[in-house]
């Protein structure tokens, strides 16, 4: 490691307008922890009257169903975790590292799912995979295979739902580092005659260490964290884990628990803290895995898999139809009919869902414009931030750098839900005059997303051998030079991955943002939670037709940026990346 | 003028069309905030800037609550005299605007005629073991408070017993997050019996051909509950809201709200396209005693009764 930024050096405006953002994104992201964490010594409500106590942790502790949950919580989100690392690293692979048929095409096309909002993708499973309604098991049943059939509320099926939704981040983290990796080092694998599976398994992966570990660690937060999956399938099916016990508590119950969720929540907080340490301490001797050097580095080359690649073929496209063909079917069928009866399903198919959907009426348009605008604005603002973060906590020796990234990645550790209300009592007690407007959704997202950024773009950061920053360094070059000439040509994917997913992120969450919304200020996520969760006629159809128009923004989003990622994977390299390649 | 009410705001633009019509010169912000949201965002604004929304259009299980925590400004509208007095809110503090039935459906498919249970005891029977869903009856909302008043209808002794019959019989009973899921559920075919449903989420499944029938269960009052208006204290814009409050409960107002789909006034004497007797009529022909909920005394105590659930097995 090398300080960059010497005593004395000049300090840009661009850093110090940059230092001056992240100070103040820094309040908005410590205020809904210390809240939360307060919270959780009170014995009422927040703001209504109590007194400070341990009981709830006495409480929480005492009761030995808190184990259960916690043990079905590891399990809950270790698994899909796994089944998310594994398939994004297959994917990553066939598409990146082999000679799979079509492979350049087929590389962006497992971003696609990234457009489903975990809502939206679980309601599609149930409807898919309900045991008697579901119409893949009708299909089975239909066909002889009643023995095949999947309940979809069960924890394979909770399980399954939860991987599916985790496997394209994985797949984004997992790829583009793996883009990045130096090809030379499984040239000289094949050339002392080790075998195509032999160099993935003792070369290739072993390289990609860190970017797995981010990926799951992330996996496994973002699984332990959303309350879609445990509230939606889980507890149909009798199964309860924190983040299921979180919302119960928070959203479910009449008066809500707060005292009772924010002790959950602290809980869970020490739980992912935990693992993020883990996570740094295996980082420690990440020197090991800098695989993009300014000595001659390539990532042109694959490996020839032979007759395999047939197989490799047909597991890519075999992943490409349940991730996302069955669900847009599913999802897409819903928002044609009045009311989804699986044995007459084509039987009253109109478009009136859409008609209502496209009138002045729906609250669609100045909703949608809403998204857009706060989603890029999130996205760009957390692209920025994190690049920041990840560099001067893992490129410099200034004196609290760890605690920067460990501030960026706290709101991880949080449920949603509980960020969001959080951040309302810090909209209401710290006077931005933004209460109500869209600034307010542009900062809460910004928080929420921000560990997302930042974890997606690690594993690239990581990946920079520290001598084309020493080199900057000896040419003159201060901190915002060395990020602007060598980072930002040599994290492009990593960049263009993590600006994707932030808006994709900012574009469908809803719990930072639930509480926060007013009719000047309503984003097309929580337009949709209102027609979910209102009960009222035709809401549930209306609300498929909403979500078929958010897959198609986000699908038409992820387009671009594949257009984009192809134009820049055709550019130079760069100032820093030209040369070496060359 | 800001409302933060449980109907979508597509609903709501209908009678701020109505009411601008008649008062052009006010302007009403409305935000659709379902209650586990209305609650603790009214909770925290008023703790921290001391006011809130100006009025909260919520149903009455979210309402009796709030007025019991001191949070809202007393008005009820004057042309609330003519309703039923049984859809008045006991605590006066505020107007009921429009009203909602809860029942038990079946899906007409899954049960033949010869099977369709008509009493308590043929629903908590083993011949519905895992064909039983509902909404949970452990959160202390609607579901908690309608099972807690039906407890006081029919004696503790038959609800619990009923409870305790069913959970035995029919279960895994399963637990879906929404009312609208549970109706849903049963009229797409995944499970026979849905306890309970609104009457606004079955109606429209079963008008759009859905194989969704009412149960009509012998002794079984129809539970009705009220969506009142109510003004949030230290409101900034209090004669705005008893204005826009006195429009919704005015005939003209409940003809508003009438015409809306499944949204029926509280206001029985009003001709609509929707009305709660003819609701009744069209969707459970057989319905008897109708019953208001929650008292003051259940919506109070639904968290103790939420207990009393957790503690049958549920």
């Amino acid at each position: 490691m090398t300080e960059l930024a010497k005593p004395g050096s000049r300090v840009s405006i661009p850093i110090l307008v940059l230092a001056a953002g992240v100070g103040v994104l820094g309040l908005f992201i410590i205020y809904p922890i210390i809240f939360t964490i307060v919270s959780s010594f009170w014995s009422g409500e927040p703001g209504l009257p109590g007194h400070y106590t341990l009981g709830n942790y006495v409480a929480l502790l005492g009761d030995k169903e808190t184990y259960v949950t916690v043990v079905n919580t590891f399990f809950q989100a270790g698994s899909s975790a796994l089944i998310g690392i594994g398939l994004g690293t297959l994917l990553s692979i066939i598409t990146v590292r082999t000679d799979t048929p079509f492979r350049k095409a087929l590389f962006y096309l497992p971003y696609l799912p990234l457009a489903f909002p975990v809502l939206i993708a679980n309601q599609a499973w149930i409807y898919l995979f309900e045991m008697r309604a579901g119409l893949m098991n009708l299909v089975f049943k239909d066909v002889g295979l009643s023995s095949s059939t999947f309940n979809i509320y069960s924890w394979p099926g909770m399980i399954f739902a939860s991987g599916m939704a985790l496997t394209p981040i994985c797949y984004l983290i997992i790829s583009a580092a793996m883009r990045n990796m130096d090809t030379s080092l499984e040239e000289v694998s094949r050339a002392s005659g080790s075998g195509v599976r032999s160099t993935l398994v003792r070369v290739s992966l072993p390289l990609m260490v860190p970017s797995i570990l981010s990926a799951f660690l992330l996996a496994f937060t973002l699984s332990a964290g959303s309350f879609e999956t445990p509230t939606m399938i889980g507890v149909p099916a009798g199964i309860t884990v924190m983040m299921s016990s979180v919302y119960t508590n928070a959203d479910a119950i009449s008066p809500p628990n707060y005292a009772a969720a924010s002790t959950e929540s602290v809980l869970l907080l020490a739980i992912i803290m935990a693992m993020v340490y883990l996570y740094n301490r295996s980082l420690r001797r990440s020197k090991s895995y800098e695989v993009i050097s300014g000595k001659g580095y390539s990532s042109s080359r694959v490996l020839a898999l032979g007759r395999w690649r047939y197989v490799s073929l047909a597991i890519i496209l075999a992943y490409l139809v349940v991730a996302i063909g069955l669900p847009l079917f599913t999802i897409t069928l819903l928002s044609l009919v009045p009311i989804w009866l699986p044995n007459a399903l084509f039987a009253r198919v109109s478009l009136k869902n859409y008609v209502f959907l496209f009138s002045n009426s729906s609250g669609a348009y100045p909703a949608l414009l809403n998204s857009l605008i706060a989603a890029v604005a999130a996205a760009t603002v957390i692209t920025a931030v994190a690049l920041v973060v990840l560099f001067v906590s893992r490129r410099t020796t200034m004196r609290g750098r760890g605690l920067l990234e460990g501030l960026a990645m706290f709101p991880i550790s949080m449920p949603s839900l509980i960020i969001g209300f959080g951040l309302l009592w810090a909209f209401l007690t710290i006077k931005t005059g933004l209460y109500g407007t869209l600034g307010v959704m542009v900062i809460a997202l910004t928080v929420a997303l921000l560990p997302q950024g930042v974890r997606t773009m690690s594993g690239g950061v990581v990946q920079i051998q520290t001598d084309l920053q020493e080199a900057a360094r000896a040419s003159g070059a201060n901190a915002a030079t060395t990020i602007r000439r060598i980072f930002l040509p040599l994290m492009r994917s990593s960049l263009v991955a993590a600006w994707l997913y932030v808006f994709i992120g900012s574009f469908t969450a809803l719990g930072a943002v639930l509480f926060l919304q007013s009719e000047n200020n309503q984003l097309f996520s929580t337009l949709l939670w209102s027609y979910w969760s209102s009960g009222n006629p035709g809401s549930s159809e209306s609300f498929a037709a909403g979500c078929v128009l958010m897959l198609i923004i986000l699908m038409a989003a992820i387009s671009v940026m594949i257009l984009v990622q192809r134009r820049l994977e055709r550019a130079p390299r760069g100032a820093a990346g030209s040369s070496p390649a060359s | 003028m800001v409302v933060y009410g449980s109907p979508t705001a597509q609903q709501f633009a209908n009678i701020t069309a109505a009411f601008n019509a008649k008062y052009p010169g006010v302007t009403v912000q409305y935000t659709s905030y379902q209650p586990p949201q209305a609650v603790p965002k009214i909770n925290s604004e008023l703790a921290t800037q001391g006011y809130s929304a100006d009025i909260a259009f919520q149903a009455a299980t979210t309402i009796y609550p709030l007025e019991q925590s001191g949070d809202a400004m007393t008005y009820v509208s004057p042309y609330s005299t003519g309703f039923p007095k049984a859809v008045l809110d006991p605590l006066s503090e505020s107007t009921p605007i429009i009203q909602i039935a809860i029942g038990w459906v079946y899906n007409t498919q899954l049960i033949s005629p010869a099977n369709v249970p008509t009493t308590m005891a043929q629903v908590a029977n083993s011949q519905f073991k895992g064909e039983v869903v509902m909404s949970d009856p452990t959160t202390g909302t609607a579901f908690t408070q309608y099972w807690a008043s039906l407890e006081g209808v029919l004696g503790n002794a038959t609800v619990v017993s009923f409870l305790q019959a069913l959970k035995n019989a029919t279960s895994p009973i399963t637990i879906l997050p929404t009312t609208t899921s549970c109706a849903t559920d049963v009229a797409g075919g995944a499970h026979a019996i849905c306890l309970s449903a609104y009457m606004q989420d079955a109606a429209p499944d079963i008008q759009a051909g859905a194989p969704l029938k009412f149960l009509n269960i012998t002794g079984l009052p129809i539970m009705i509950t009220p969506s009142n208006s109510m003004i949030i204290k230290n409101a900034q814009h209090p004669n705005a809201a008893k204005l826009l409050t006195d429009f919704m409960a005015s005939p003209a107002g409940q003809v508003a709200w009438g015409n809306i789909d499944v949204r029926t006034p509280a206001n029985p004497n009003v001709t609509a396209k929707w009305s709660f007797t003819s609701e009744l009529k069209n969707f459970d022909p057989g319905a008897g005693t109708q019953v208001y909920f929650p008292s003051p005394s259940v919506a109070a105590a639904a968290s103790a009764w939420a207990k009393t659930f957790i503690a049958l097995g549920y």
